[in-house]
């Protein structure tokens, strides 16, 4: 499907709304819509819109968008409108724009602390609960889709593209979060699927390189997390959560949160073990220093 | 015709070069598609590899076919064969939905603003889902498919287990072209078949020889025109 590409400086005009936005660069682009950061042209606010062929598939994101705007963790919508250029009618959305990076560069750039990811994954889990709540899957939730707000200190999911309602079929999915390819269950629209995409997200933060349903089975995955020694309560729950994923959510955030109040006291007994080491080292240096003195004195 | 009643008719053709004996399967494609068939076409490319001038074919087949063409790495063929088929499936939607409001109210969806258009569309949305599907399958088994067969054999499993996924009934199909002893295609599943023997007989395939792909495109029709006989049938008879 034929992309519209948008130029540097473009002005965007709104068919019904006759809003005007200028395009400032490309921020992304999918198989259905590009995005572009946009300044508004009266109120020099920037947004991103994103803008695709596909009608159907815009409409269903900005309903949805809508629908759950009041989660925090749902990047803000502002409109929808038309574009049309050139004899064709494009659609786009107008959304909130999230400085920062995503998960997936987020995670490259800076080495996350064990800890650090399992709270990520509290408050993803957090966020899917919402969807859970009103009967819908998220289904295509991955690192790509989930921006780093390091100003406002927040998560934000910005791509509701995947999501559908319970007992649908899933028409959008990454064959690395994507059960169904990795054997461990089908690929259908149930709270469950959102679980193994979860911990798969944990997997590969914690394992830190790419992994794929392709070239790889469930069970090298499996090894993999074995023998990189993020500890043994951690390896157990991500497996029982990416092969027995018929559990509920709340038994995995249960389980989870624990997990992270037992790591955090144990990074608390690490520092403070640290600091008596260096204390004893000081210790024994200073007397062994006090000894060497007294035998000098004692030798003049 | 009521949308209610919409069958998505849909044939995809999965090849990685140029038709070379057998006739010209535009021609082919133009006939399916005036018979209501949507004919899809998916290229698969080597990676990096300047291949898309050989082709150029699939874009005026699926042209001819009122349909989407896609070029695709094989490691992705499943997920092309999803995209293009859900594609389909919206398309063909919009537009019968797009003749009945033009006969009604004189307008079509883009006409209208995206609030009015929204309700269509979120219609729309919910039974694509529901809508009865026919897919035929077109599989490339010509000599320079050997190395990618087993790919597009997972693909084509993993098809059928996203389709188990939908609320709507899915018919399926597979043609492969040439076929066995010399044939210029074989259908190795129709229409009903059991398919407890499908994964069986995607295993048996084993690619050589030329492309006749038009030959392929006449018995999909032929396959696809039986099948909705008999369902008419049936229907009669209960």
């Amino acid at each position: 499907m034929e992309l519209i590409e948008l130029g540097l400086d473009t002005v965007v005009e709104g068919r019904w709304r006759k809003n005007k936005y200028k395009v400032k660069k490309q921020i992304g682009s999918g198989a259905i819509a590009s995005v572009y950061l946009v300044e508004d042209i009266k109120t020099k606010k920037y947004y991103a819109l994103k803008i695709s062929k596909d009608s159907l598939s815009i409409n269903r994101e900005y309903q949805l968008l809508r629908k759950f705007s009041s989660a925090d963790m749902i990047v803000d919508v502002y409109e929808m409108d038309d574009y049309y250029i050139k004899g064709t009618n494009y659609y786009f959305v107008l959304l909130e724009y999230i400085e920062g990076s995503n998960l997936k560069d987020y995670s490259r750039k800076n080495k996350l602390k064990k800890n650090t990811i399992i709270g990520i994954i509290l408050i993803l889990i957090k966020g899917i609960e919402v969807f859970h709540r009103e009967e819908y899957i998220v289904a295509d939730l991955k690192p790509e889709n989930i921006m780093i707000d390091k100003k406002n200190r927040q998560i934000k999911i910005i791509d509701l593209g995947g999501v559908v309602k319970k007992e649908e079929g899933i028409k959008e999915f990454t064959p690395a979060y994507d059960r169904a390819s990795w054997k461990c269950g089908e690929r259908r629209a149930e709270a469950s699927y959102d679980l193994f995409t979860l911990m798969m997200i944990l997997t590969k933060l914690l394992l830190k390189e790419d992994i794929s349903p392709k070239k790889q089975s469930i069970n090298d995955i499996i090894l993999k997390l074995k023998s990189n020694s993020i500890g043994k309560d951690l390896e157990e729950y991500i497996i029982e959560g990416l092969l027995g994923n018929q559990k509920s959510l709340e038994y995995f955030t249960r389980k989870l949160k624990k997990l992270y109040i037992s790591n955090s006291l144990y990074h608390k007994q690490q520092k403070q073990v640290k600091i008596n080491k260096r204390i004893n080292f000081f210790f024994l240096f200073s007397i062994v220093f006090f000894i060497f003195t007294i035998i000098f004195i004692f030798l003049i | 015709m009521e949308i209610k009643e919409v069958i998505i008719k849909e044939m995809i053709i999965v090849t990685d070069g140029q038709s070379n004996i057998g006739g010209d399967p535009v021609l082919a494609a133009k006939e399916a598609f005036e018979k209501g068939i949507v004919v899809n076409t998916i290229g698969i490319v080597e990676q990096r590899k300047q291949e898309e001038k050989s082709l150029v074919e699939i874009v005026e087949i699926a042209e001819a076919g009122g349909g989407l063409y896609e070029y695709t790495y094989i490691d992705d063929l499943y997920q092309t064969l999803q995209s293009v088929t859900y594609k389909t499936v919206n398309k063909t939607l919009q537009e019968t939905v797009n003749k009945q409001l033009k006969e009604i109210i004189g307008q079509d969806l883009e006409e209208m603003t995206p609030d009015s258009r929204s309700k269509f569309l979120q219609y729309i949305d919910k039974f694509s889902d529901e809508v009865v599907l026919q897919c035929c399958i077109l599989l490339d088994a010509s000599g320079s498919m050997v190395n990618k067969i087993l790919s597009a054999r997972h693909s084509i499993l993993d098809l059928i287990a996203s389709f188990k996924g939908r609320k709507g009934k899915v018919d399926l199909a597979i043609i492969i072209y040439p076929g066995e002893g010399g044939e210029s295609h074989q259908v190795i599943h129709n229409f009903g078949d059991d398919e407890g023997d499908l994964e069986r007989r995607l295993y048996g395939i084993k690619p050589r020889g030329t492309t006749p792909t038009a030959p392929a495109i006449y018995q999909g029709i032929r396959l696809m025109e039986d099948r909705n006989e008999n369902l008419i049938l049936e229907d009669a008879t209960i």
